[in-house]
């Protein structure tokens, strides 16, 4: 006890910095030795020195803490907090600030542990809390400040502490035991009692969500490529281990990051790639990640692939080359020699020896493609299937991932049985038992070690492949966890299905209809589809590429194209019978004019299977437009039939569904470029329809659409021009007349000019056949909804409106109004004035009135006016809206002609330049 | 010796032996705090022939490894630099190190190949952070042989001592690997991840 006393006096007296740091650690190392009651009479003491002016005396103060914190919570967090609080209101050195944030981001779960231990509550938990909360909103809201860049990085992490501490642990986290050694086992806030009356679990974790946001904000808007890497790393920290909570999310923007990197510079582009990519190969193997798996695999792959694991001594230059040919030579399934089986596992094992464990699966599946079907497979290729699936398990250790009892062994038996069941289709008829005995080779040595061993097929009864059928099903209903067994199962269901038609239609090709296998596949699917999408869509896509192949080589060369397949690959796109041409398009009935060609006759076993599909997943698909169950039968499978697409239009035309039904056509326009025209003309479509909420909700999304791609944007603007143009014409006998003139909308002034204007004169002798208000509405909305993101594009309508009816020219200017009042300046005004038609008049000088009632006119945009005036090229009603602006003597030279208008213009401009006297603008009384 | 610099810094190949323990020595000379490492799964060094490398583990040490070629060939391992190699190794340190088996804290990885750095990324971000400080993994591609190894040090130790220099090297990194890479004109990779 005295030498603490001694020695903290001496670090007092002390000038010599480095002395007092000696005296000061001396201090520490003993405080943190005694018993609480030394620690609280010295915490103090120590803590003053942070007032130090030498940067190394602040920084061990901030180490001090954190010792202190992680050992006497209870006693030092009041004090400590209190502390670092002081130590902000100092404005300490980035170093310093950055070292307190550290600092406050380790003590943080300590201390809220210690808060949220009990439900009762005493003053200090209370204190300390508000302590810790003041502390947390000062540090978050330093971001947006110009900070350095090292401060921003360390308030990065200390939100993403926050984040970890505040969320609950996933229960599939705790189960894997991945990251037992953090917050995992020793906190968590999901113990917290639901009667504590000072912090509620669901307040934290919204409060938590709500840093996630912000984090991805920060991503969405990088500073620098620095930061944009930390909060890579952050965040999918976060996903990895609070996936039930974040996982998606930030999937989500980390793909949609992939998609659109900022510019950076090239090697930060490099660096950032690279560490996207651990990141996706990370998360790939969570369970939640799944729905994601084929854009993180198509990310990964156009990253690279992953390197790890290659061969040493390669030189930079080489490297590339030599990984490509690495690995497409260890894709590639080699011929087994006929050796002996432990030789060809230890090249395997050899071979495969830090390959990833998809790659694996892969290879998997490619040695099952290619064992022979119409023929005994020999007993190295039997070794080799064996060997690769014995390692894919070792690899993701699922020896227990299989619930209700169904152990590895057994998955080996079943997948056994089931290649056995494939192999000997040739004869039904034999007893039942081993599908193939092992014999020693005629004239090989039986004492040798290395005995080669041919097989002898046994063949099965029909019988006894359905119930091994029935036996993979049926654990496959009870599987669940996500393993890489379960990958491996699900490919070979999906195969031993499609296979099996394949064998029974080859042996009577009457027989062509859905068989024995994939009745009992469809009701597995049928009871829970949910649950065995990624069956379905690898059942699909085993059909697909059966497909392709027969279209191929013919009916007669199925078995033999069967074994070069590989699995999931496709090989050939199949003609698009749905193709339509936006350009093409004729407005009248958008939607009923695509070309719906009956689909290719060798697609039609996969439609059927894919139509079937459809149907149960639209009787169960919910009305949240997140409902990603629909869209992965979009966007995952090879070919998307016409009974999708009519599912589509059903939901469109549902209010109730509709914007889920939107949310897929504007994913299937972005994500599927073979059904990009016919999913857009299909949504174009819905955008001049009568129902003004499905309208609305079509347009935003071609808004939307806009936004992203050029090429989409230039083909709506297409159809809005040709919607618009469309008004041009006589309205089409179908169209209903309109009984009144809907005087709701407002007459513009045009005073002089109207009387005058040809256009309107002329539409006046046309025939009485009227636009319905209606009509135009649907026609016009889909061009006045990108009108609102690009006002520019009302150049466009000039020309129009000065060659359409005057109830179609009301309905312009009722739909103008928004546009105009969601204009950021008046500049847009002066393009517009530029080369005007002569007849569109009227709405400009509408158009001028709408914004001038709600914004003062610019300088630039009065002079325009005063120029336009002075050419003689408009009457003097276009100054009305300006008229506030103007000087005294312009106003009295225009008065003579402003006084001859039309009486509702004059009272206008009159009380135009009142409420400017109103003001003090206007001239003087005698004036 | 005193230091330079407060940085702890680690120098990381594949293999431990050629382009790291260079740099280690040079950067030891200059008065860094450094260590070295590597990631491979074995130490890796040529052999009589392409395909028969020497194979050891990474704990066996410099000296057993050096008398083991000793025996084997010992003109042909003098010729190829190795002896001298694993002689100045040896007075460095016992014995080639794992990165993956270090609980050593740093504030700069410095790898030498590509593929060492996606392992040093990858290794980091499965690692739980303790400290939550901020860690640099820089990449410099250095080939694998005694000359481009001796390049490949001074290099570093050129690129430690424009760090070491900086005010706060998590604000000037950025700055000075920008510069550093226009200057020595190889391809730079630079990433963050916490300690």
């Amino acid at each position: 006890m005295t030498s603490v006393h001694v020695a903290l006096a001496q670090a007092h007296k002390s000038t010599d910095t480095t002395q007092r740091l000696h005296n000061l650690k001396i201090v520490e190392a003993i405080l943190l030795e005694q018993k609480q009651e030394v620690t609280l009479n010295n915490i103090e003491s120590v803590l003053l020195f942070y007032t130090d002016s030498e940067n190394s005396l602040q920084l061990f103060v901030l180490s001090f803490i954190e010792k202190l914190c992680s050992l006497y919570v209870e006693v030092a967090c009041i004090p400590a907090l209190q502390t670092l609080l002081k130590f902000y209101n100092t404005h300490p050195s980035p170093v310093l600030q950055k070292r307190a944030i550290l600092t406050l981001c380790s003590i943080y779960k300590p201390i809220f542990q210690w808060i949220s231990a009990s439900a009762k509550v005493a003053a200090v938990h209370r204190k300390a809390w508000e302590l810790l909360c003041v502390l947390r909103d000062r540090i978050v809201h330093l971001i947006p400040s110009s900070v350095p860049e090292a401060v921003r990085l360390s308030i990065y992490k200390y939100i993403q502490r926050v984040i970890l501490v505040q969320t609950p642990v996933s229960f599939e986290v705790r189960d894997r035991g991945a990251s037992q050694t953090e917050d995992n086992l020793n906190f968590n806030v999901s113990t917290l009692p639901y009667d504590h009356s000072l912090l509620s679990r669901a307040d934290l974790v919204t409060e938590a969500n709500s840093y996630v946001s912000l984090l991805i904000n920060y991503l969405r808007n990088p500073v620098s490529a620095t930061s944009l890497i930390v909060l890579t790393n952050l965040l999918s920290e976060i996903a990895r281990k609070r996936p039930d909570y974040y996982l998606p999310r930030v999937l989500q923007s980390l793909i949609r990051l992939c998609q659109a990197f900022p510019a950076f510079q090239p090697y930060q582009l490099v660096s950032l790639k690279k560490q996207i990519k651990v990141h996706f190969m990370a998360l790939r193997s969570v369970p939640l990640a799944k729905d994601f798996y084929s854009q993180i695999s198509a990310i990964i792959e156009s990253f690279g692939g992953n390197k790890a694991g290659k061969p040493l001594y390669l030189e930079p230059g080489a490297r590339e080359k030599r990984l490509r040919e690495e690995s497409s030579e260890r894709l590639r399934p080699k011929r087994t020699k006929p050796a002996t089986t432990s030789g060809s596992s230890a090249q395997l094992l050899m071979r495969l020896d830090g390959l990833p464990h998809h790659v694996i699966v892969d290879l998997l599946l490619a040695h099952l493609a290619r064992l022979p079907t119409s023929m005994p497979a020999s007993f190295p290729q039997i070794m080799t299937v064996a060997q690769l699936y014995t390692i894919s398990s070792a690899t993701h250790k699922t020896e227990r991932a299989f619930s209700n009892g169904v152990q590895t062994s057994n998955l080996k038996t079943h997948i056994d049985l089931n290649l056995k069941c494939v192999q000997n289709v040739e004869d039904s008829s034999g007893p039942a038992g081993p599908a193939r005995v092992l014999e020693p080779a005629t004239g090989a040595d039986p004492k040798s070690k290395h005995t080669p061993f041919k097989v002898k097929p046994v063949p099965l009864k029909n019988c006894d492949k359905l119930a091994a059928f029935s036996r993979l099903l049926d654990s496959e209903n009870d599987l669940f966890l996500q393993s890489g067994a379960r990958k491996i199962r699900r490919a070979l269901l999906a195969k031993l299905a499609q296979v099996q038609q394949v064998f029974e239609k080859y042996k009577d090709p009457a027989h062509s209809d859905f068989n024995d296998f994939t009745v009992l596949l469809r009701d597995v699917l049928t009871k829970d589809i949910r649950k065995h999408q990624t069956l379905a869509v690898a059942w699909l896509y085993e059909e697909y590429t059966s497909a392709m192949h027969k279209r191929r080589f013919g009916d007669k060369e199925i078995p033999t194209a069967l074994c070069a397949g590989s699995g999931f690959a496709i090989e050939e796109a199949p003609t698009n019978s749905f193709k339509v041409d936006i350009n093409t398009t004729d407005l009248e009935g958008a939607a009923g004019q695509m070309s719906r060609g009956a689909p290719p006759q060798y697609l039609e076993r996969y439609l059927a299977c894919y139509d079937f599909i459809v149907k149960i997943v639209k009787g169960i698909v919910n009305n949240e437009h997140r409902e990603t169950l629909f869209r992965r039968f979009l966007l995952e499978v090879p070919e998307v039939s016409i009974e999708a697409f009519k599912a589509i239009e059903e939901f469109c035309n549902d209010e109730y569904r509709a914007k889920f039904g939107f949310e897929s056509l504007y994913e299937l326009v972005l994500y599927r470029p073979r059904y990009r025209a016919y999913s857009l003309n299909t949504l174009l479509a819905f955008t001049i329809i009568e129902k003004k909420l499905i309208r609305s909700l079509s347009g935003q999304v071609c808004v939307r659409l806009c936004a992203i791609d050029g090429d989409i944007k230039a083909k709506i603007c297409n159809f809005a021009m040709k919607c618009l143009r469309y008004l041009e014409r006589e309205p089409p006998d179908d169209v209903q007349e309109e009984r009144s003139a809907d005087d709701s909308v407002e007459q513009p002034s045009a005073g002089d000019a109207i009387s005058t204007d040809p256009s309107t004169q002329e539409s006046a002798d046309r025939p009485s056949k009227r636009w319905p208000l209606e009509s135009v509405q649907a026609y016009s909305s889909l061009f006045f909804a990108l009108c609102m993101e690009t006002p520019e594009f009302l150049k466009s309508l000039l020309p129009v409106y000065a060659q359409v009816k005057s109830e179609v020219q009301r309905g312009f200017l009722q739909a103008v109004t928004p546009v105009v009042l969601n204009f950021h300046s008046d500049a847009i005004f002066q393009k517009l004035f530029q080369n005007a038609p002569e007849n569109s008049y009227q709405l400009l000088l509408f158009m001028l009135e709408i914004y001038t009632k709600h914004e003062p006119p610019s300088e630039a945009l009065v002079d325009c006016i005063q120029e336009l005036y002075a050419r003689q090229k408009y009457p003097a009603d276009i100054l009305i809206p300006v008229i506030t602006k103007l000087p005294k003597k312009d106003i009295l030279s225009a008065l003579p002609k402003l006084v001859l208008l039309r009486e509702k213009a004059t009272l206008k401009w009159m009380s135009y330049l009142l409420e400017r006297r109103r003001a003090r603008h206007f001239c003087d009384p005698a004036d | 010796m005193t230091t330079v610099s407060d940085l702890r810094i680690a120098v990381i190949c594949s293999s431990n032996m050629n382009r790291s323990m260079e740099a280690h020595a040079f950067l030891a000379k200059k008065g860094f705090l450094v260590q070295s490492y590597g990631t491979g799964d074995k130490v890796k060094i040529p052999g009589s022939a392409a395909d028969k490398p020497n194979i050891y583990d990474f704990g066996v040490s410099y000296d057993e490894i050096y008398h083991d070629l000793l025996n084997k060939d010992k003109s042909l391992y003098t010729q190829n630099g190795l002896l001298h190699t694993l002689d100045r190794n040896r007075r460095i340190k016992s014995h080639p190190e794992r990165f993956q088996e270090t609980d050593e804290k740093f504030d700069i990885l410095i790898t030498c190949e590509e593929r060492v750095y996606d392992q040093v990324v990858e290794f980091m971000e499965t690692k739980t952070p303790i400290e939550n400080s901020i860690v640099h993994v820089i990449n410099l591609d250095i080939q694998d042989n005694l000359e481009e190894a001796t390049i490949g040090a001074f290099l570093i130790s050129d690129m430690c001592t424009k760090l070491a220099q900086t005010e706060d090297l998590d604000n000037d990194i950025e700055e000075v690997l920008h510069n550093f890479e226009e200057k020595c004109q190889r391809p730079i990779l630079h990433s963050i991840v916490f300690n």
